[in-house]
C-alpha cells in the first residue's frame, strides 16, 4: 500500500514536473509571439500612422467626394473638403445631414446596397444622382465600403462627379446616333479604309451606289469592282498617299456596279493617325456623280449638236425623228416641231426608200454605216445628201445618230468638172466637128450655087435636086450640134434627158459618129480601126444622154490607150436578159494596180489632162441602171470594156398626132424676129401654104401688128435686140388681158436647148419653146398643135361673148 | 435492425487470439458480422492475428489497421488489439483496398473511389500514415466522388516508431495501401470534428511551400520564424511542433463564427539547411497560418464538442455505433489522461452505444455537412452512423 502511494506521489511529481517544464515552455513560447506581437503591433502602428497620413492626405485633396457615414442612420460624420466644395454645403451642414439628403430624391436600392457593403466590404454603384445646394444636380460613380471611424465600423462613400463625363459620353451618342443617322440615311457612300487599302467600314450607301452590301465589301480593297484602267491610274495615287498623306476632295474614278454597269464615283477622304503620327488608314466618302456625268457629256453633246454645220438628226428605229439641229432644220425647210411629228421616209423620194430601209437595218444591228440619200426640201427640191449613221442610245432608249453633209455643191462641181470634160471633149472634137460643118457647109454653097444655076437655065428638076442637097447638109448639120448639144446634156428638156428604152445599137452609131474626129482623117500619121458590129433589139432602159455619155467616154478612153494608133472593136449584143457592149483596143493596157482603182473618183494617169471622173461617172451612171462595167486587160496588148445592161423592150413608136383641127383653115401667124433672112426664109416657105404670116423685125412692130389684127398664133425671137421675146410676150398678154380678148397662142423662138422657168413662161405668157433649128413642116405641126390646144382650153369666142 | 459490438484484447498476437476474438464478436453479436473493424498495435505476429480474426469473423468484410492506440467500447487500451462489428439488414457494405501509395497518392485515391459502388454514402478509410499523402488521397476520392459523400477514418500508425504502419483488408496485410469501406443502405450520419487547439500569435502567409513541406513564412525561412516563435525551444522541434501545432486558417471562414475551426497541421521534421519545416498534412501556398497552443483541458473539452457536433450533425436520430478517429498528437498532449478522451467521447454519446476506433497519424473528416473532407492532424474527429 505505501508502494502503491509512492508510486502515485512519484507520478504525481512527474506530472507536476512535466506540467511545470510545460507550462515554462508554454510561457516562454508566448511572450516570444507576445513580444512578436508587440513588435508587429509596433510596426503596424507605425504603418497605421502612415496609413493613416497617407489616407488623410488623399482624403484631404483627393479629387473626388469622401464622405464617412453611421452604417445605421447613414448620418454623415465626417467628408473631404472636395465634397464641400462640390455639394456647396458647410461642414457643419453637411454634417446635419444624412446621405439620403443629398441624393436626388427617388434613389432606390441604399438599403439594398449598405447591406452589400456589410456583407462584401465593397459596392460599386454606377449611376447615382447628388443634388447640391443650390439645387443642381450631380452625375456619380459611387463606390461604398467600410472603415473604422473613431472606433466604429462606419461606411465611407466615394463619388467620383461624372457629370461631364456623362455628357461628353451623352454626346458622344448623340453625335454617333447622328452618324448612324447620316450614314444610313445619306446617299453617299461613307468608307474607311486601313493601311492596306482595306475597307473596314462601308455605310449602307455602298448597297445604293454599287449594289453591294457593307458586309460583301469590308474585307476587300479600295479598287474593289474598278476598271483596269482606273485601277492602275488609283494605285499610283495610293503610292503617293502612303508616302506623303494628306486630305483629298473630288477624285474621280469608276466602279462596276453589280448588274455590270459603270458607275461615276467622286471621292474625298482624309488620313487617319495612331498616337505616334503613323498613318493607318483613310476615311472618305464616295459620291455617285454617274448621273451628273451624263448630263455633262449631254451638255457637251447638246453644244455641238448645236454648233456643229453639218445637219444631225436623232430618230427612232421606225423612222420618226426624235431630235435636229439648226442645220438640218435650214437644210429641210420645215419648222422644228413639224420635223419632230414627221417620219424620214416621208423626205425620202420613193426610190430611195430601199435604200434607207437596208442602212437602218445595218444600224440596227449596230454597225455604223454610210450612205447617199436624196432628202426633199419643203420646197419639193431633192438634196444629195451623205450621211453617216450609228446607233445611239438617246434619253435612256436606243436610237440613230446621223450627220448629213450637203453634196450639191460637190455634186455640182462633179457636174462642172463632168461637163468640163464634156467640154473638153467637145473642144478636141471642135476641129473635127468644124472639119465635119466645113464639109457640110461646102455641100451647102456647092448646092445652092447649083440650085441657082439650074434655076437660071429652067433646070427645075436639077435646081430641085440641088435644093434637096441643100436640105440634107442642114439636116445633118443640125444633127452633128444636136449630138454634140446631147453629148454635153445642153437639151436638158429633150427627149435625151429622160429615161427610156434606148436602142443601144443606134446610139453606138451616133456616138461613133460623134467621135469621127478623133479618129478618122486625122492630120497625122495615126490610123485608126474602128469596128462597130451592132445587133439589132438590144434596147435597154436609161437617160439617152448619160449612156450616150458613157459610149464616147470609153471611146475616148480607148483612143488615147492607141496614142500611135490601133484598133478598136465595138460590138453590142443581147445575152439572155443582158445587153453586152464591148470596147477593145488594142492599146497600152493598164496595170493590175491601175485596174484597181480605175473608176475612183479623180483617179488618172492623165496628169492635169484628165480631171478623172470619166470613168467614175460613167461606172456610176450604169450602177443607176442596174448594170456595171468590167474590164479586163493586159499591159502591152489592150484592154476590153463591157457594159453590162439589163435588157428592156422597145420603146413604143410614138404616134405622131395630125394636129387637132377640125378643118383646113387659113392660120393668121405673127412671126417676130430680127433676123431678116429667118423671116425671108419663113416668107417663102409658106407663102403657099394654109399659113397667113405676117413678119416683124421688131417686138414694136409685132405689137403694133398684133393690135390692129386678130392672130391664130404668135412665134417670137427670144434674143432680140430692142425688146427681146420675154418682154414682148408680156406685153401681148397685158394687152390681151386689159382689152378682155381671149389669150393668142405665143411661142418663143430660141437656139438654146434648156429647160426655162415655168413661172418665167407663164409670166411672158409663153405657151410653148420651140428650139431652132426647126424645119418647116414641124413648125406648122406645131402651130396646129397650139392652135388646137388653145381652142380646146378657151371657151369659144362665142361663148365669151 | 442492427447491432453492433467491439472486443478488445490485449495479448500476444497469434492466430489463436485473432480466432478468439473473432468468436468472441460473432458471440457476441449473436450472428456473424455483415463488416467487421480490426485496429491494433504493430505488435509481431500480426499477421497471424489477422489471419486468425479473418477466419472466425465470419465475414470477408475486413478492415483495419495498426494504430497508435485502439479505442472501443470497453474504452482507451494500447498495445492492444480491438475487433468490432456490425450485424444489421440496413446497411450493405463495401470494401476496397489500393496499393503502392507511396507513389501517387491521388491516383490510389482515385482508384480506391472507382471500386467503390454508386450507392455508398458514406467511406471509411485507413491509409498509410507514413508512406501516403492524406491530402491526395482524399483529393483523388472527391474526384471520383464528389464532395458530398463524407469520408472519414485515419492514417495507420505504429505505435510511435514511425517505421511502418499497416493496413487490414480481409485476410491481407498490406502496407503502403490505403483500404476502403462504403457504406450504402438506410441511414444517417454524423460527423463532428474539433481539436482544442487555439490560435496565438499573429497569422502569417505561407509564401512558399511544397506539399508538406513550409518553406517560407512572409517571406523568411520557415525555421527563422519558428525560432523566432520558440525561442531556444526550437531545439525540440518537431516535438515542440506537435504541442504547438500549425493552424490552416480557412479564408472562407467568417472571423466571428464561434465555430470557427482550423486545419490543423503537426511538425514532423525539420531541415536545418534549408530552413524548411516538414509536416503531417500539405501546407498550401499562400494560405494563411497561426500558431496554435492547447492543453489537456482544451484536448479534452474539444473530444466532447466533436462529440456534441457529430450528434448535432446526426440529427433527430437514434446513435448506432460512434466511431472515433483521435491523434497520436493529443495523447502526448494527454499522456495519461488519453483514457479521460475516450471516455468522454463515450458519456457524451451515450455510454450504451458502441464506440470503436483508434489514435491515428491523421483523421480524415469533413468539417461541415456537404464541405469537403479533410485531412486533419492532432484533431477529434467523429463520426454516428444512426436510424430514424
Amino acid at each position: 500500500m505505501i508502494l502503491n502511494m509512492k508510486k502515485r506521489t512519484r507520478r504525481k511529481v512527474v506530472d507536476i514536473e512535466e506540467m511545470l517544464v510545460s507550462s515554462e515552455r508554454k510561457i516562454d513560447i508566448l511572450t516570444n509571439l507576445l513580444k512578436e506581437a508587440s513588435a508587429e503591433f509596433q510596426r503596424s502602428l507605425e504603418q497605421i500612422t502612415v496609413s493613416e497620413t497617407n489616407f488623410r492626405a488623399i482624403f484631404e485633396n483627393a479629387p473626388e467626394a469622401i464622405i464617412v457615414l453611421d452604417k445605421n442612420t447613414r448620418r454623415i460624420l465626417d467628408c473631404n473638403p472636395f465634397t464641400i466644395d462640390w455639394l456647396g454645403y458647410s461642414r457643419e451642414e453637411l454634417f446635419s445631414l444624412h446621405y439620403d439628403d443629398i441624393l436626388e430624391p427617388g434613389a432606390s436600392d441604399i438599403d439594398n446596397n449598405v447591406q452589400k457593403i456589410m456583407q462584401n466590404g465593397l459596392i460599386r454603384v454606377l449611376d447615382r444622382r447628388f443634388v447640391m445646394k443650390d439645387g443642381t444636380v450631380a452625375d456619380a460613380e459611387v463606390t461604398g465600403t467600410t472603415i473604422q471611424f473613431r472606433g466604429k465600423n462606419c461606411l465611407v462613400v466615394l463619388a467620383r462627379d461624372v457629370t461631364e463625363r456623362k455628357s461628353a459620353r451623352d454626346a458622344l451618342l448623340q453625335s454617333e446616333q447622328r452618324f448612324r443617322d447620316i450614314a444610313t440615311h445619306l446617299p453617299d457612300w461613307i468608307w474607311e479604309v486601313n493601311h492596306d487599302w482595306i475597307y473596314t467600314y462601308s455605310s449602307v450607301g455602298a448597297k445604293n451606289i454599287l449594289g453591294y452590301s457593307a458586309d460583301e465589301l469590308i474585307g476587300k480593297p479600295i479598287w474593289e469592282r474598278m476598271p483596269r484602267a482606273d485601277k492602275e491610274a488609283l494605285l499610283k495615287v495610293l503610292a503617293v498617299a502612303r508616302l506623303r498623306p494628306s486630305a483629298f476632295k473630288l477624285y474621280e474614278s469608276r466602279r462596276r456596279h453589280r448588274d455590270n454597269h459603270i458607275v461615276h464615283l467622286e471621292s474625298s477622304g482624309v488620313p487617319l493617325f495612331d498616337d505616334s503620327g503613323n498613318l493607318t488608314g483613310y476615311r472618305g466618302i464616295h459620291r455617285d456623280v454617274t448621273q451628273r456625268k451624263q448630263l455633262e457629256e449631254f451638255s457637251r453633246y447638246k453644244e455641238l449638236f448645236e454648233s456643229v454645220s453639218d445637219p444631225v438628226f436623232i430618230l427612232d428605229f421606225n423612222g420618226k425623228f426624235l431630235e435636229v439641229n439648226d442645220v438640218a432644220v435650214e437644210h429641210l425647210g420645215y419648222p422644228r416641231e413639224s420635223i419632230l411629228t414627221m417620219r424620214v421616209k416621208s423626205l425620202v423620194a420613193d426610190g430611195q426608200r430601199d435604200k434607207l430601209f437596208l442602212s437602218g437595218e445595218k444600224v440596227r444591228i449596230g454597225e455604223t454605216v454610210q450612205f447617199e440619200l436624196e432628202m426633199l426640201r419643203r420646197s419639193g427640191e431633192l438634196i444629195p445628201f451623205e450621211f453617216h449613221a450609228r446607233p445611239i442610245v438617246y434619253k435612256g432608249q436606243p436610237a440613230v445618230l446621223s450627220v448629213g453633209r450637203d453634196l450639191s455643191m460637190r455634186k455640182k462641181l462633179e457636174q462642172a468638172l463632168v461637163m468640163t470634160e464634156r467640154l473638153s471633149a467637145v473642144g478636141e472634137m471642135a476641129s473635127g466637128v468644124a472639119h465635119n460643118f466645113n464639109n457640110l457647109l461646102q455641100m451647102i454653097l456647092g448646092a445652092a450655087d447649083a440650085a441657082a444655076a439650074k434655076l437660071a437655065s429652067g433646070k427645075m428638076r436639077d435646081a430641085a435636086e440641088a435644093v434637096a442637097k441643100i436640105q440634107e447638109a442642114s439636116q445633118r448639120a443640125a444633127e452633128v450640134v444636136r449630138r454634140i448639144k446631147d453629148f454635153t446634156h445642153f437639151r436638158e428638156n429633150g427627149s435625151a434627158s429622160r429615161e427610156t428604152s434606148i436602142d443601144l445599137g443606134e446610139l453606138l452609131k451616133e456616138a461613133v459618129q460623134l467621135t469621127q474626129p478623133l479618129w478618122k482623117d486625122l492630120p497625122d500619121s495615126r490610123k485608126y480601126d474602128v469596128r462597130l458590129v451592132q445587133t439589132d433589139k438590144c434596147f435597154a432602159m436609161g437617160k439617152p444622154s448619160e449612156i450616150y455619155e458613157v459610149i464616147v467616154n470609153l471611146i475616148r478612153n480607148a483612143l488615147e490607150a492607141m496614142p500611135q494608133g490601133g484598133t478598136l472593136n465595138i460590138s453590142v449584143e443581147p445575152v439572155e436578159d443582158t445587153i453586152y457592149l464591148k470596147m477593145s483596143d488594142t492599146g497600152h493596157g493598164i496595170s493590175d494596180e491601175n485596174l484597181q482603182r480605175l473608176f475612183e473618183p479623180f483617179f488618172t494617169t492623165k496628169g492635169l489632162k484628165s480631171s478623172g471622173l470619166g470613168l467614175s461617172s460613167s461606172y456610176g451612171i450604169i450602177k443607176r441602171y442596174q448594170g456595171e462595167i468590167r474590164v479586163e486587160s493586159q499591159v502591152g496588148s489592150g484592154t476590153t470594156f463591157t457594159v453590162i445592161l439589163p435588157r428592156a423592150e422597145a420603146a413604143p413608136v410614138e404616134e405622131v398626132t395630125e394636129a387637132a383641127c377640125s378643118e383646113k383653115k387659113t392660120i393668121r401667124f405673127l412671126m417676130v424676129d430680127d433676123e431678116v433672112n429667118i423671116l425671108k426664109a419663113m416668107e417663102m416657105f409658106f407663102e403657099d401654104s394654109e399659113v397667113e404670116l405676117i413678119t416683124c423685125r421688131t417686138a414694136q412692130e409685132g405689137l403694133v401688128a398684133f393690135k390692129q389684127g386678130h392672130f391664130d398664133v404668135i412665134l417670137c425671137d427670144l434674143g432680140m435686140d430692142d425688146v427681146n421675146g420675154w418682154e414682148f410676150g408680156k406685153q401681148i398678154k397685158n394687152y390681151t388681158k386689159e382689152k378682155g380678148l381671149p389669150k393668142t397662142p405665143f411661142l418663143l423662138y430660141t437656139g438654146w436647148d434648156k429647160r426655162f422657168d415655168p413661172d418665167r413662161l407663164d409670166e411672158s405668157g409663153v405657151d410653148r419653146v420651140v428650139i431652132k433649128p426647126v424645119p418647116g413642116n414641124k413648125l406648122i405641126g406645131i402651130l396646129h398643135e397650139v392652135i388646137s390646144a388653145a381652142s380646146l382650153a378657151q371657151p369659144t369666142r362665142a361663148d365669151n361673148l | 435492425m442492427f447491432k453492433a459490438k467491439t472486443v478488445a484484447v490485449k495479448d500476444k498476437f497469434s492466430v489463436e487470439m485473432g480466432r478468439r476474438m473473432g468468436r468472441s464478436l460473432t458471440e457476441t453479436l449473436g450472428d456473424r458480422p455483415r463488416a467487421a473493424w480490426l485496429f491494433s498495435s504493430p505488435g509481431k505476429g500480426l499477421q497471424e492475428l489477422l489471419a486468425g480474426v479473418a477466419e472466425t469473423v465470419g465475414t470477408d468484410v475486413l478492415i483495419g489497421c495498426t494504430t497508435h492506440g485502439e479505442i472501443s467500447s470497453t474504452g482507451f487500451s494500447g498495445g492492444s488489439a480491438v475487433l468490432g462489428g456490425i450485424v444489421t439488414d440496413r446497411i450493405d457494405f463495401h470494401i476496397a483496398s489500393v496499393n503502392g501509395l507511396g507513389l501517387d497518392s491521388e491516383a490510389a485515391g482515385r482508384n480506391l473511389a472507382q471500386q467503390l459502388p454508386d450507392s455508398v454514402r458514406y467511406v471509411q478509410i485507413f491509409s498509410d500514415g507514413l508512406t501516403g499523402n492524406g491530402c491526395a488521397i482524399l483529393r483523388g476520392m472527391m474526384s471520383w466522388m464528389g464532395e458530398q459523400i463524407p469520408i472519414c477514418g485515419g492514417a495507420a500508425a505504429d505505435g510511435d516508431k514511425f517505421q511502418r504502419t499497416w493496413q487490414f483488408c480481409g485476410p491481407e496485410l498490406l502496407s503502403d495501401s490505403v483500404v476502403a469501406i462504403g457504406f450504402s443502405g438506410d441511414f444517417k450520419v454524423g460527423t463532428g470534428v474539433q481539436s482544442g487547439w487555439s490560435p496565438i500569435g499573429i497569422a502569417r502567409r505561407v509564401t512558399r511551400s511544397s506539399g508538406h513541406v513550409l518553406y517560407e513564412l512572409d517571406g523568411q525561412p520557415a525555421l527563422e520564424v519558428y525560432k523566432r516563435f520558440f525561442g531556444k525551444h526550437v531545439e525540440n522541434l518537431p516535438m515542440v511542433g506537435i504541442e504547438y501545432p500549425l493552424g490552416l486558417m480557412d479564408g472562407s471562414c467568417l472571423l466571428d463564427d464561434p465555430d470557427y475551426n482550423m486545419v490543423l497541421r503537426a511538425s514532423v521534421s525539420v531541415s536545418r539547411e534549408n530552413g524548411s519545416i516538414s509536416f503531417a498534412g500539405e501546407i498550401p501556398e499562400d494560405s494563411m497560418v497561426r500558431l496554435t497552443c492547447g492543453d489537456a483541458k482544451c484536448t479534452l473539452e474539444a473530444a466532447e464538442k466533436a462529440v456534441r457536433l457529430a450528434m448535432l450533425d446526426l440529427g433527430n436520430c437514434d446513435p448506432a455505433i460512434v466511431f472515433f478517429f483521435s491523434c497520436m498528437a493529443r495523447r502526448i498532449v494527454l499522456g495519461r489522461r488519453t483514457a479521460e478522451e475516450v471516455e468522454v467521447v463515450r458519456q457524451e454519446a451515450g455510454a450504451g452505444v458502441p464506440l470503436l476506433g483508434f489514435y491515428s497519424y491523421g483523421e480524415f473528416c469533413r468539417t461541415r455537412r456537404g464541405g469537403p473532407s479533410l485531412l486533419h492532424n492532432e484533431t477529434a474527429t467523429v463520426s454516428i452512423l444512426g436510424f430514424q
